[in-house]
């Protein structure tokens, strides 16, 4: 058994084109990164640097055109595996709207095990826990078009948590709900990371979505150009301005503190940690 | 008198059954002309039903429009000249566009305004400078670009109407950030070399907090706090408790607070935030 949940190695893959038309650029290009089972890694790029491909790649929606994906040790390629590696891996998409089968939410909670052919009793055991997981279980038997953005997303990961998957993939889950929904999608995927060990993969465009993941990769241009601790990336303020993206607010703050001679901490990152560093320096004087 | 004014505007969704909930609660508002004016509010707080009401797309169960003094549902042709002087892009625009080009789709609002092919055709290609359009996109089906570029034509749609008032619902919203400030500032650019009102919805005190020139915080259908960002940003305490977000650097100065530390709270970008910190540390006699 490996310790990584999924493997891209060396991973290139573009979209076809138009009969007549010219190839497409690569959207993925020679990427290999190896996520490791009870990892929270953030994904961040702006859009079209190729990172919802990846998201795709890692559970065979789609197939590498060279190199391989592993999950698990199945290669996503072999067609007879496509079950078990859904099974393992599953994917939260960006807008619950397409997500969501059901006309009850726990029917909708039940689509995908179901599918897999999970006895009712065990079915029964499963949707009630994925849905206390998301802390959606009160609203069991509302009807999902009467939910709010925050509310259909966690019920799209519940869905996803009943299959029982090691890893989830999420392709900007966030991306269109407010702040609210956003919250609550974020603290309900750190508590499945935390509690229940799941892998994480959480793809984003928000800088201090990221800035608490154990891991951050930054896709430009269809290849990795960054990969490390949130500290180490977002150390690297110029470049990710170069390419659109930038730091935490909170970050960039604590670099202009830092170059005034406050000796703020390397690697505060969060609005919360700035303050509460500010608030030691206080103490101490 | 204000460009456009709403007198104890109500609305009532579902008047007469069991799911009544009313949406707007006396809201009386004031826009000047010129102003860029940002409305925020979490979902549900009725900010959408408030700006479909501004070109008359909603009637008040009570209460008034106003644009130019005059009620906008006093005669047919009030609201109709309502509907061409005040221009609404909705959210998601780049889900209307229904043409097979580019330029078709930007100027189906300039023909419905009857205006000759030649003055369409100027409106069109103003309205596509604004947004960025390259020349070279005018023939393509809209359906071939980027989200972001569909956004940018389905914005310029709106704007090709030239109306007196532009009204944006969530413009900016899931788009990656170099979209997000090319939008904004497309939309700020357009502001100022127009000298037209701009009206942005949204939900991120983010976008709006270096553009508009007025906020109105929107709760359960009505108006809770209106002023200059700084204003607004005086209370923000009270933006958190309404659900919503206030920028990071302001959360910082905000848990300051809490913890006893006299700070101000009406803090929203990088230089202001380096003065406010470095001054409390200087008292503090650290920073030396």
């Amino acid at each position: 058994m490996s310790e990584n949940i999924i493997e891209f190695q060396n991973v290139s893959f573009r979209y076809e084109a138009d009969e007549s038309e010219k190839p497409l650029p690569l959207c993925v290009e020679n990427v290999s990164l190896n996520i490791k089972k009870g990892d929270f890694v953030a994904v961040l790029g702006h859009n079209g640097s190729g990172k919802s491909t990846l998201a795709k790649l890692s559970n065979s929606i789609l197939i590498p055109e060279s190199g391989r994906v592993l999950v698990d040790g199945m290669d996503t390629a072999d067609e007879s595996l496509s079950y078990d590696i859904r099974r393992t891996v599953g994917v939260v998409f960006q807008n619950p709207d397409n997500q969501i089968v059901a006309s009850i939410v726990e029917e909708d909670v039940a689509f995908g095990p179901e599918n897999l052919g999970v006895p009712p009793d065990e079915l029964r055991r499963r949707v009630d826990d994925a849905l206390k997981a998301v802390g959606m279980y009160e609203y069991r038997h509302h009807e999902p078009h009467k939910l709010s953005g925050g509310q259909k997303q966690r019920v799209a990961i519940a869905g996803m948590i009943a299959m029982l998957p090691e890893c989830i993939v999420l392709d900007e889950p966030t991306a269109m709900l407010d702040p609210k929904g956003r919250k609550e999608v974020m603290d309900t995927v750190r508590r499945l990371n935390r509690e229940r060990g799941m892998t994480v993969v959480f793809i984003t465009h928000f800088m201090e979505e990221a800035a608490t993941a154990d891991r951050v990769v930054v896709m430009d241009n269809a290849k990795i150009l960054l990969d490390g601790t949130p500290q180490a990336v977002f150390s690297k303020a110029e470049l990710l301005k170069k390419i659109g993206l930038d730091v935490p607010k909170a970050a960039a703050l604590a670099a202009e503190l830092r170059a005034n001679g406050i000796p703020i901490r390397d690697g505060v990152l969060t609005a919360d940690a700035l303050a509460d560093n500010i608030l030691e320096l206080l103490g101490d004087a | 008198m204000a460009l456009l004014e709403t007198q104890n505007l109500t609305y009532i969704y579902g008047e007469g059954t069991p799911f009544r909930i009313a949406a707007l609660q006396d809201v009386n508002l004031s826009v000047e002309k010129g102003e860029l004016v940002g409305i925020i509010g979490h979902t549900g707080s009725g900010k959408s039903t408030l700006v479909q009401h501004l070109n008359g797309l909603l009637k008040p169960t009570e209460g008034k429009v106003l644009l130019n003094g005059e009620d906008i549902h006093a005669s047919k042709s009030a609201t109709r000249a309502a509907r061409f002087k005040v221009g609404l892009c909705f959210q998601y625009p780049e889900y209307q566009l229904f043409e097979s080009t580019v330029y078709k789709d930007i100027s189906f609002g300039p023909r419905n305004m009857g205006l000759t092919d030649a003055e369409i055709r100027e409106h069109v290609l103003r309205a596509a400078e604004f947004v960025g359009i390259k020349k070279e996109w005018m023939e393509k089906s809209p359906f071939d670009l980027s989200g972001g570029e569909k956004r940018r034509v389905a914005i310029a749609g709106v704007m090709a109407m030239e109306p007196e008032i532009l009204i944006l619902d969530e413009p900016a919203a899931g788009l990656d950030p170099r979209g997000r400030a090319r939008v904004l500032g497309m939309i700020e650019n357009y502001r100022l070399s127009t000298g037209k009102t701009v009206i942005i919805v949204s939900h991120s005190m983010d976008d709006i907090a270096e553009i508009a020139s007025k906020v109105v915080v929107m709760q359960n259908g009505a108006p809770v706090l209106t002023g200059t960002v700084g204003e607004v940003f005086k209370s923000a305490e009270k933006l958190v408790s309404v659900g919503l977000d206030v920028p990071q650097l302001t959360r910082v100065f905000l848990r300051l607070k809490a913890a006893g530390v006299d700070v101000r709270t009406d803090i929203y970008t990088l230089p202001e935030a380096k003065r406010e910190l470095l001054r409390l540390m200087q008292e503090r006699g650290r920073a030396q």
